[in-house]
């Protein structure tokens, strides 16, 4: 059984031997934040209040709690109490309330809070797009597609890796939203992984504006 | 995360609003695997961008490539853009899974070795329930579309990295003819810089004047903790050659124009090796000029020195 509070003590307290912003004071508070979490007593202020919301505003309320600890370590006194006390004190009477003030009056106008549901790994993989686009507009990918297809004002085709004039932008683009990997385009077209990739790449980010048109 | 058990790694609920924002980004994808790896992405990158906002390090979402559709489209991108510091790619590893995955397309490509813009490569362990996302190590750079995660350095490279001042910019003296001139770099009124430059310098044949260059710039040199040190100015111009090579004019001088430079000042052009190219005292002189050629991709560093000071400005042509 490990005893929680001196644990987080001491690594309280060698937080603040370091001097503000050093590598050695972010490390101290990292493993300061970690064991505060393992620790499981972060206490959830007013459990059971706002139904729906209650995760939003604790999120808020942790990631505002952890930001000011960080910031400001030197103020935990440890003549004053023991460092979950400090923290859950924090939490409950400052943190959850201005998250909760915040949060609550972005509702009418943002997305549904309520409707937002954590998906997890296997509900990724059995997701189909209908569930991320319940209306079933022409998806914005489509459009950049025949954009790439047709090319209308000739800027794809015209870019091609140094040296082959037939492998254009315009190829790659198409094959890689067919999911050619980079490895077998290498093999097929005998050109180094190293230099199609990087052709592509600062291909893609010249053409950024562009595509932006089309997919936004 | 047996494997990791002596190294520092970070533990974190995932946000909610993580999610918000991996879903909005999905809705626009029909095509399912691609679906999973932009969600995948958007949660391993946002929450090194939580953890990171814990330790008050800046970061800026909207200016990194995985929060732009169409490159999440059309590239597999997880970077997180870290003002004034660079981009680290922050790659998902699934649940059970017991290496990394990098793709081709987030290597360095050969114009960005050496470029401190891609600062590394975070790993991100995601539970399967998508709830909690651990931290698990660092790398400079990666090679490989697989690696290990017994090969990830701990966090505190990642941390020390992220906690070195600034680095300094690199000016790319090409993009100045195209009027995309470095921060703090300001135009020069080509007569005031004639009648600047000391009659003596004006009169050597042998130099192609430094007012004939086509483009022009100046800044002011501060001195880190020397306030009554008197300020000086850097005069850069360029002009193309014949050749890939250009003409490179340095003009040191001090900013108000009746003052004479410091006697123990030096200027030295240093190499991509470190070695000093070109070196001038100024021996209280109005100003010291030197003119070089640049070769493409060269890189070089202008230094000031007096006594224990020193300034440095990095170039590459």
């Amino acid at each position: 059984m490990i005893d929680y509070d001196d644990q987080l003590q001491e690594l309280a307290l060698q937080a603040q031997q370091f001097p503000a912003k050093s590598a050695q004071r972010q490390i101290a508070l990292t493993k300061f934040i970690q064991a505060l979490r393992q620790s499981g007593k972060i206490t959830r202020p007013k459990s059971g209040s706002f139904p729906g919301l209650y995760e939003d505003i604790y999120d808020e309320a942790l990631q505002r709690l952890f930001m000011y600890i960080c910031d400001r370590i030197e103020t935990y006194d440890p003549k004053k109490g023991k460092v979950l006390q400090w923290v859950n004190f924090l939490l409950s009477r400052r943190f959850f309330n201005e998250a909760s003030r915040d949060i609550l009056p972005t509702l009418p106008r943002g997305v549904d809070a309520r409707s937002v549901t954590c998906l997890s790994i296997d509900e990724l993989e059995r997701h189909d797009s209908t569930n991320f686009n319940p209306h079933l507009m022409p998806t914005a990918g489509e459009e950049l597609r025949e954009y790439i297809k047709n090319d209308p004002e000739s800027l794809l085709r015209v870019m091609h890796v140094d040296k082959h004039p037939t492998v254009t932008f315009q190829f790659l683009l198409l094959k890689r939203l067919e999911k050619c990997s980079w490895k077998s385009l290498s093999q097929e077209l005998d050109i180094p992984l190293p230099t199609l990739n990087s052709f592509y790449q600062r291909s893609l980010r010249k053409l950024v504006p562009k595509f932006k048109e089309y997919l936004s | 995360m047996t494997t990791q058990k002596d190294k520092l790694t970070f533990t974190m609920n995932i946000p909610r609003k993580a999610h918000k924002i991996a879903q909005q980004f999905c809705q626009k994808q029909p095509d399912t695997s691609k679906a999973k790896q932009i969600y995948l992405n958007t949660l391993a990158v946002y929450s090194v961008h939580e953890y990171l906002g814990y330790l008050g390090f800046d970061t800026d979402l909207d200016a990194s490539d995985s929060w732009q559709p169409s490159l999440q489209y059309l590239s597999d991108v997880a970077d997180l853009e870290i003002p004034d510091y660079g981009r680290l790619e922050c790659r998902p590893v699934l649940p059970d899974g017991t290496s990394c995955y990098v793709p081709p397309d987030v290597w360095m490509t050969e114009s960005e070795k050496g470029d401190p813009q891609r600062i590394g490569y975070v790993a991100v362990q995601l539970d399967s329930a998508l709830q909690e996302a651990t931290i698990l190590g660092f790398l400079p750079s990666v090679q490989s579309s697989s690696v290990p995660l017994d090969d990830w350095q701990p966090l505190e490279d990642m941390i020390a990295v992220l906690s070195k001042p600034i680095p300094q910019p690199i000016f790319h003296l090409r993009q100045w003819f195209d009027g995309v001139v470095g921060q703090g770099w300001q135009m020069v009124d080509r007569t005031l810089l004639s009648h600047r430059l000391s009659p003596s310098f004006r009169q050597n044949p042998s130099l192609k004047p430094i007012v004939q260059a086509q483009v022009l710039r100046e800044r002011q040199l501060r001195w880190q903790d020397a306030v009554d040190a008197i300020p000086l100015r850097l005069t850069l111009g360029l002009s193309p050659t014949d050749t890939a090579e250009i003409d490179i004019w340095v003009t040191l001088g001090t900013q108000d124009e009746q003052n004479y430079l410091p006697l123990d000042l030096d200027l030295i052009i240093v190499d991509e090796q470190g070695q000093s190219v070109m070196q001038a005292k100024s021996c209280g002189a109005e100003g010291i000029h030197l003119q070089f050629g640049g070769q493409p991709n060269e890189q070089f560093q202008i230094k000031v020195l007096q006594g224990k000071q020193e300034i440095t400005e990095r170039f590459v042509v």
